[in-house]
């Protein structure tokens, strides 16, 4: 997993009191969020940044940032993978040439990049952000049980990848 | 196996995360996406607005085509629902005068009634038909085309006052559909002659005059060219 930020499903119990502490705390986190999502680093910045200013317009009327922000951010790469498919790919390419994983990870990420973007969410959701299924049903929109069958098949796509 | 895949699949996660990169102006950046944000929220607003005003300050009149080949006939009421008859008629005499036209005054309508005739143009229908407009508080209105008064429902619930003219026949005007009641004569309106009735007996509201045309299933379409108030003197 990754760094404290990541893998909670709220704020800690400390909900940031401004937009700047928001950004100062879970900026970063989400860029890697949207960067699992998108596969690219300068379209994760993008729809991250776009994120926030959404937030901004509505900070008056949400209880906790946090979740809202995640919702925002899973939202905008949904919004994005739907509008410019073949522009993802293009820039999904990009990208795979300047991550620098090892063999096994880089083939995993790829077969997860080919998941359909649902599956591929939760799966991003669960085993990246650690979110419990009714806090991946609350950033995707969906409901729990939507979620189980997404990480469900997502799992057993990858395992059809790695076993061939 | 499922184990092991998911522990591959955080691992893979990790690694590319951790190559992620963030720009140094990303807060600036936000803020000037908020700030565009908001300014293109500002001018659709303000457009909106400015549409909803331009459409109230035209939106007055509504178009009515009468049967009969005659051409359609433009109401010019006020823009402002809550405007009273009484504001409706200074500001309309007949044969579209100045907006400064003084008041008619009130004229003796018997039965403890005074009525004051109001000019036309706030209300146009056709046969058949029937149109609102705000009661004046206090107040009581007709419709008249003429010598004939198609209707007039009170605003305070009690009574619905309707004008009778005569035909030219000398028959009058007997569909008006009204069971019971007396009817009154007001001053300069000759041969015409007012009904008061009841509230329901010809339609409208506790907040609204329903003007209905009258004259018969079978009559001729008119335009309403005036209306009267009528109050307890």
């Amino acid at each position: 997993m990754s760094d404290a930020i990541t893998g909670s499903g709220g704020s800690d119990g400390l909900v940031p009191a401004t937009l700047e502490q928001l950004f100062v705390e879970r900026y970063a986190a989400m860029v890697r969020l949207a960067h699992l999502l998108t596969g690219s680093n300068a379209v994760a910045e993008d729809l991250v940044q776009d994120s926030f200013a959404r937030v901004q317009r509505a900070w008056g009327r949400i209880d906790d940032p946090v979740p809202y922000l995640r919702m925002t951010v899973v939202n905008a790469t949904r919004s994005w993978h739907r509008s410019r498919r073949r522009e993802q790919r293009r820039l999904r390419a990009v990208g795979a040439a300047d991550v620098e994983v090892e063999l096994g990870a880089r083939e995993l990420l790829d077969a997860v990049d080919r998941l359909p973007t649902g599956q591929r969410t939760a799966l991003v959701l669960r085993f990246y952000e650690g979110l419990s299924e009714a806090q991946i049903a609350q950033a995707m929109g969906c409901r729990p049980g939507t979620v189980k069958s997404h990480v469900h098949r997502g799992l057993a796509a990858l395992r059809e990848v790695i076993e061939r | 196996m499922n184990d092991e895949l998911e522990t591959r699949l955080e691992e893979a996660f990790a690694a590319q995360a951790a190559t992620t990169t963030t720009s140094d102006d990303a807060w600036a950046r936000i803020q000037r996406l908020g700030a565009a944000r908001d300014h293109r929220r500002s001018v659709v607003l303000r457009s909106v607005a400015a549409a909803v005003v331009a459409v109230l300050a035209v939106g007055g009149g509504v178009a009515l085509f009468r049967d009969g080949g005659e051409s359609g006939t433009v109401a010019t009421g006020s823009a402002d629902a809550s405007k009273s008859i009484a504001e409706d008629s200074a500001s309309s005499a007949a044969g579209g005068a100045s907006e400064a036209a003084p008041a008619a005054p009130f004229v003796p309508a018997g039965n403890g009634l005074e009525v004051q005739q109001r000019a036309g143009g706030t209300i146009v229908t056709r046969f058949g038909s029937t149109t609102t407009e705000p009661v004046p508080p206090g107040g009581i209105a007709a419709a008249i085309d003429g010598e004939t008064v198609f209707g007039v429902v009170p605003d305070d619930a009690v009574e619905v006052v309707f004008g009778v003219a005569p035909d030219p026949n000398g028959g009058g005007i007997p569909d008006i559909g009204l069971g019971g009641g007396t009817t009154f004569t007001v001053d300069g309106y000759p041969g015409a002659r007012f009904f008061l009735g009841t509230k329901g007996t010809f339609g409208g509201t506790e907040d609204v005059v329903s003007v209905a045309l009258l004259g018969g299933m079978n009559g001729p379409s008119r335009e309403i060219v005036g209306h009267v108030i009528a109050r307890r003197n």
